[in-house]
């Protein structure tokens, strides 16, 4: 026994060593002619897609890689990866001194080198086994953001086509909430990417197997996702000892793939930080990842991305590729609180733009066949805003990824008010409908000057009604960012609240949320 | 007078009327990689064990045979949960030696209490297997290689002469090898973990004067980062 592990250790070690270093080539031009059917090379369902959002059937990035540049390459490389038409190029394993012979041929622009795997991370994680039996819980976790309301008008995401892209889906096919999927033919396709083989589903992590729940999973009547009724993908992009692709390479090529497949949407509860990134570099354009969700979200399929488990650690923000401008970041709440859990990653983007989008409770309880457990992380957040962006497509199926995007934040509960924590806060199928009992009621709270303002220098929060509940706010300041944001509630409800508005200029501006009521007042 | 008294006691109750959930301040500037150029792979670690007896024989007092032991540790990332070890550190341990004849170090049969104490320069090298990414929230194991290298070595002696208290304190040992080695295991969760020692190679190099120090090691850690999250 003590031999085998050894031998089982020793293996992992040098395989591990003996790995060579894994590159992208970026070529210059792809074929002037080429012969390209797009009616051959896209699912029937990416056709159908392309014509009910009036976008072009196919455009440059579908192109074919010339195969020539690839010849020449191999010649020089040890192995070859994915080949990516969205960024012409081709992944290449090889020497330092064979990347920069590469580097030399006349026809290659750039060589970028893959991250390192090992910082590439599924983004949650199980907290507790065996919680008490309550399976009315996954009613009142779509009900957060008004899952009776998709249901009472048979809005389950029927018809639109979900990928959803994790590290690995062991057991999925035997999972009692998932079987409808396999049943119904709800199923389309499965891949292993980081092997390049279909999908094994005895092998790998089961973190893809809990957020598929999350977006399509039911327990008899009971829907533990918003889009039961939605047709999935499965697509694998790591494996822990067999993997002959780089982890990145295999998370765009399965974005490549989600779009060819005729996907509406993409989940992807995964995400990096460090490797040879840094936070200087979350402008979502220097990452391939947070390219391909720009360019996605071009092509018509919209990326909705977990922000990150990285709030309390040293990193802090968001990771890659939920910088992307075009991409649907989601942050978690905390399911009590109402507000940022500690561990949901902070935005904004570099270039300062909103992130994340929106949250939705990221500490959730999910069933293994047998027993619920408590799960938490970013990761179960992005699946339920997934599901919901699935029924919004069902009822507005010509909407574009980037109109989707604007749909669902403006559906959001803070609504025009946003933060960096928050975003614009918790999608709401009451306000998708314009039901919504809260706002567009009376103004809940006012906030007024001082009586003696040049000498008290404060501004006073007045209730006008539901004393006791959260008011956001935050200070803008002259350039645009939130310079400061507070969640505070006032525990006496029997004084006008006061908020001291010191050292701050003219020219910034103060922004309140509450209960749907909205003020913006300047300096 | 109550009254006063109750409304002291309130008072700060009374003044802490808001309650902040979430209080965030950004700063544009400090939008920078600084921090992550620190890696919380730094580890500092702080040990304190008990030398213990072979099998069946009764050569040390165990609980006065202490052990302690400071070291660096950096930890490679291989995958998300296996990493290799490297480190480097100081030790002390002692060895309160119990008065038995078969046990001669140097003149120690006429000595009421008898202690030797080593100290080593350590260097080590392992793999580290845990079952989360993040290195202080999981459940760990570790198995290294270490070796030793003898800095300082004391023969320590108390007794009672006609009625007065003497201490005798020997030092460079001439029978006491100055490189050891042998393997380390921890097993640990979070910060906190336990650890054994076994020395696989001979301290005492002159068996003639006595027989070879216990080998095993035992006790528990404390793990900090050295840099990076907590």
């Amino acid at each position: 026994m003590i031999k085998k592990i050894t031998y089982v250790l020793l293996l992992t070690f040098f395989s591990l060593l003996g790995k060579g270093n894994s590159y992208f080539v970026i070529f210059k031009n792809k074929n002037t002619e080429h012969l390209f059917n797009p009616y051959e090379y896209f699912d029937s369902n990416a056709i159908k897609n392309k014509r009910l959002m009036n976008l072009p059937m196919y455009d440059w990035y579908d192109l074919p890689v010339n195969s020539k540049y690839i010849s020449k390459v191999s010649l020089l490389s040890d192995s070859l990866g994915y080949v990516l038409r969205w960024f012409n190029g081709v992944s290449v394993y090889c020497s330092e001194t064979s990347i920069s012979e590469i580097k030399q041929l006349s026809f290659v622009k750039q060589v970028i080198k893959w991250s390192d795997s090992s910082q590439f991370i599924p983004l949650g994680k199980e907290i507790q086994k065996k919680v008490k039996k309550n399976f009315p819980v996954f009613t009142w976790q779509l009900n957060t953001m008004g899952g009776d309301f998709f249901k009472k008008r048979n809005l389950s995401g029927e018809n639109i086509r979900i990928s959803i892209i994790d590290v690995g889906f062991r057991g999925a096919n035997k999972n009692i909430q998932l079987q409808h999927i396999f049943t119904n033919s709800r199923l389309i396709d499965a891949w292993d990417f980081s092997i390049d083989k279909p999908l094994d589903y005895n092998k790998g992590p089961a973190h893809g197997t809990m957020v598929t729940s999350f977006v399509v999973g039911k327990l008899g009547s009971i829907q533990v996702g918003h889009a039961p009724e939605s047709e999935i993908l499965f697509a694998k992009i790591k494996s822990l000892f067999s993997s002959n692709k780089s982890i990145e390479e295999s998370w765009l090529k399965a974005v490549e793939w989600s779009h060819r497949k005729g996907a509406r949407l993409v989940n992807s509860s995964v995400g990096y930080i460090e490797g040879n990134h840094s936070l200087d570099m979350l402008t979502g354009d220097s990452c391939l990842m947070s390219i391909a969700g720009n360019l996605a979200a071009r092509k018509g399929m919209l990326i909705v991305n977990a922000a990150g488990n990285e709030g309390d650690h040293a990193w802090k923000r968001i990771g890659f590729p939920s910088d992307a401008d075009s991409i649907l970041t989601v942050g978690a709440i905390d399911r009590k609180l109402g507000v940022r859990t500690g561990y949901s990653s902070y935005g904004p983007s570099k270039d300062l733009n909103l992130k994340p989008n929106v949250t939705a409770i990221g500490n959730v309880f999910w069933f293994d066949g047998f027993d619920l457990r408590k799960l938490e992380g970013t990761s179960f957040s992005a699946p339920l805003v997934t599901g919901f962006a699935a029924c919004v497509l069902q009822n507005q199926p010509k909407l574009t990824p980037m109109n989707l995007m604007d749909t669902i934040q403006k559906s959001s509960s803070l609504y025009p008010y946003f933060d960096y924590s928050h975003g614009y806060g918790v999608p709401r199928a009451t306000l998708y409908f314009n039901e919504d009992t809260i706002k567009g009621d009376n103004p809940s709270i006012a906030l007024l000057k001082s009586p003696n303002y040049l000498v008290d220098k404060y501004y006073y929060f007045k209730y006008l009604s539901h004393p006791g509940t959260q008011i956001f706010y935050q200070i803008v300041h002259q350039e645009g960012y939130i310079k400061e944001y507070k969640v505070v509630t006032f525990e006496k409800s029997s004084e006008s609240p006061k908020i001291y508005f010191k050292n701050h200029s003219k020219g910034q501006m103060i922004r309140v949320f509450h209960r749907g009521t909205y003020i913006e007042k300047e300096f | 007078m109550k009254e006063k008294i109750v409304l002291l006691l309130f008072l700060p109750f009374a003044l802490m009327g808001q309650d902040y959930v979430v209080d965030e301040i950004f700063e544009p500037d400090n939008f920078s990689a600084k921090i992550t150029e620190v890696s919380p792979k730094n580890r500092v670690i702080y040990s304190w064990g008990w030398n213990m007896n072979n099998d069946q024989s009764d050569l040390i007092k165990e609980f006065q045979s202490n052990y302690f032991d400071v070291r660096y540790q950096y930890n490679i990332t291989l995958t998300k949960k296996l990493y290799l070890n490297i480190g480097f550190g100081y030790n002390w341990s002692a060895y309160q030696l119990n008065n038995d004849s078969s046990t001669l170090y140097i003149d120690s049969v006429f000595h009421e209490k008898r202690k030797l104490r080593f100290q080593n320069m350590s260097g080590m090298l392992g793999i580290r297997f845990q079952g989360d990414q993040f290195l202080n929230k999981a459940m760990f194991f570790e198995a290294n290689l270490y070796g030793d290298l003898l800095a300082r070595s004391i023969y320590l002696t108390r007794g009672m002469v006609d009625g007065m208290n003497y201490k005798n304190k020997i030092s460079k040992l001439n029978f006491i090898d100055k490189y050891q080695h042998g393997f380390e295991f921890r097993i640990g969760y979070k910060n906190i973990c336990f650890f054994s020692k076994t020395r696989i190679s001979m301290l005492v190099n002159n068996l003639t004067q006595g027989v070879e120090l216990p080998k095993v090691t035992f006790g528990f850690q404390i793990d900090i980062p050295a840099s990076g999250d907590i």
